[in-house]
């Protein structure tokens, strides 16, 4: 009798723990490890070391672009372009930090761009030092603010979205594009940006696959094999 | 049915409610309701609290004040209302051309420790910045509801709660997720009640 109580308790825990599974009471820093599914290395992106502070916004978006839209924005794109990245600087808009790199463009999927014309492409965030992002973002003080320890102004820091970098130098990417030229209005010339900010940035993973970061709260920004990946050789080449 | 029969049968009841209690201590914190918490929360509490519409947001403020009033009324340690002195304020608001069209960003919400930037939303944060991006955040292509529905997630980052992007039905869902309420409910409250208290 006693060992059939047992037996009804475990597996009413093993019912309530399975139902919990799917329930979302959880905290914010799930372990990316979690999300890996299959047997592929992760790829180190971005590896910034312990001196960089990195500073986390959190977005929200009207659209994310998944895998089946990625197939539909590839016939709706302006400009679809591989390349690798070869400068970066830091522009700050309206109290807000950009990032405006500048591409050479290996191969070009559609738009009206030449194989290995210079482009410049706008992102959200970047790496700059602690006083010029304090400066630039015209941070208010507030009267309840009681002031510690200060980060010295020289400190390098990272301004990421939801575990969303910007390009760096040497980055090798694969880019859905839109025009918006004029959006910052201290740069002359074509611009772009990227369609749905970070969706629309793929990372070389290996030759000819490109594959979305997933979202990460490390120093890191990781590539996986389970997240919107493209194999170029797909694409029909301008 | 004899004495001992009955004995026995209460003996095993009583060892079938231990052993549950038991087990049910194991059970995680939760199984009726669905949020999601960043680990960090406003530092100081959330009651009597107040929030700043800048400027550039005049002509949003009706709906901002819409879709952050829904968060007030549900417990007493969570209450927030407008002011005009800047240096008060626990969460700005701003509207403007923050991002081109084509990134889909609706907006953006920042936390302040010291007048800089937190790193970590596990950790506390003193005040907070919102940036609703007009070129995104505006009647041509946000309904009336969808728009109070932003501010009042937005808010919900404010104080503590992060996305359970898998229940359409709690205001906490993205608008990109699905997202099919404008206020919150009875999850996103009881996340609420988690972080302040009752």
């Amino acid at each position: 009798m006693h060992k059939k109580l047992v037996l009804i308790c475990f597996t009413l825990l093993l019912f309530t723990s399975c139902k919990n599974q799917n329930q979302e009471n959880q905290d914010f820093n799930t372990d990316v490890t979690d999300q890996v599914i299959n047997d592929k290395d992760d790829i180190e992106l971005l590896n910034l070391d312990d001196e960089t502070e990195t500073i986390q916004a959190h977005l929200d978006k009207i659209k994310y672009l998944n895998t089946e839209d990625a197939l539909v924005y590839y016939e709706n794109l302006e400009v679809m372009v591989t390349g690798k990245c070869i400068s970066v600087q830091t522009v700050f808009q309206n109290s807000t930090m950009y990032t405006v790199s500048t591409i050479q463009v290996s191969q070009v999927y559609k738009g009206d761009i030449s194989s290995n014309e210079i482009i410049s492409i706008v992102e959200m965030g970047g790496k700059t030092t602690h006083k010029e992002y304090i400066d630039g973002c015209n941070i208010p003080k507030k009267s309840f603010v009681t002031e510690s320890e200060l980060i010295d102004d020289n400190t390098p820091v990272v301004l990421n979205f939801d575990g969303f970098y910007a390009m760096q130098e040497n980055d090798e990417i694969l880019l859905f594009l839109a025009d918006s030229t004029g959006f910052i209005k201290s740069l002359e010339g074509k611009l772009y940006s990227v369609v749905g900010d970070f969706d629309g940035k793929l990372y070389k993973q290996e030759e000819n696959i490109y594959s979305r970061p997933i979202y990460t709260d490390y120093l890191v920004s990781r590539l996986q094999y389970t997240t919107l990946t493209i194999d170029v050789n797909n694409l029909s080449q301008n | 049915m004899g004495i001992k029969r009955i004995v026995a049968n209460k003996k095993s009841l009583i060892s079938f409610i231990l052993i549950f209690s038991v087990l049910l201590c194991f059970v995680p914190e939760s199984i009726a309701s669905a949020y999601a918490k960043f680990g960090g929360k406003l530092s100081g509490g959330a009651q009597s609290i107040y929030y700043y519409i800048d400027s550039t947001a005049t002509t949003q403020k009706d709906i901002i004040d819409l879709g952050f009033s829904f968060w007030n009324g549900h417990t007493s340690k969570v209450s927030i209302s407008s002011t005009t002195v800047k240096s008060n304020s626990k969460c700005d608001c701003y509207w403007g051309n923050y991002y081109p069209s084509d990134s889909q960003v609706i907006a953006t919400t920042y936390m302040y420790l010291n007048n800089q930037e937190l790193t970590d939303l596990t950790k506390d944060w003193q005040w907070c910045e919102i940036n609703f991006n007009s070129l995104i955040f505006n009647d041509n292509i946000m309904v009336y509801n969808e728009r109070y529905g932003t501010a009042c997630h937005e808010l919900g980052h404010v104080f503590g709660l992060a996305h359970t992007n898998s229940t359409p039905t709690n205001v906490m869902c993205q608008l990109g997720s699905g997202r099919t309420v404008s206020n919150p409910s009875t999850d996103d409250v009881n996340g609420l009640k988690n972080i302040y208290g009752n």
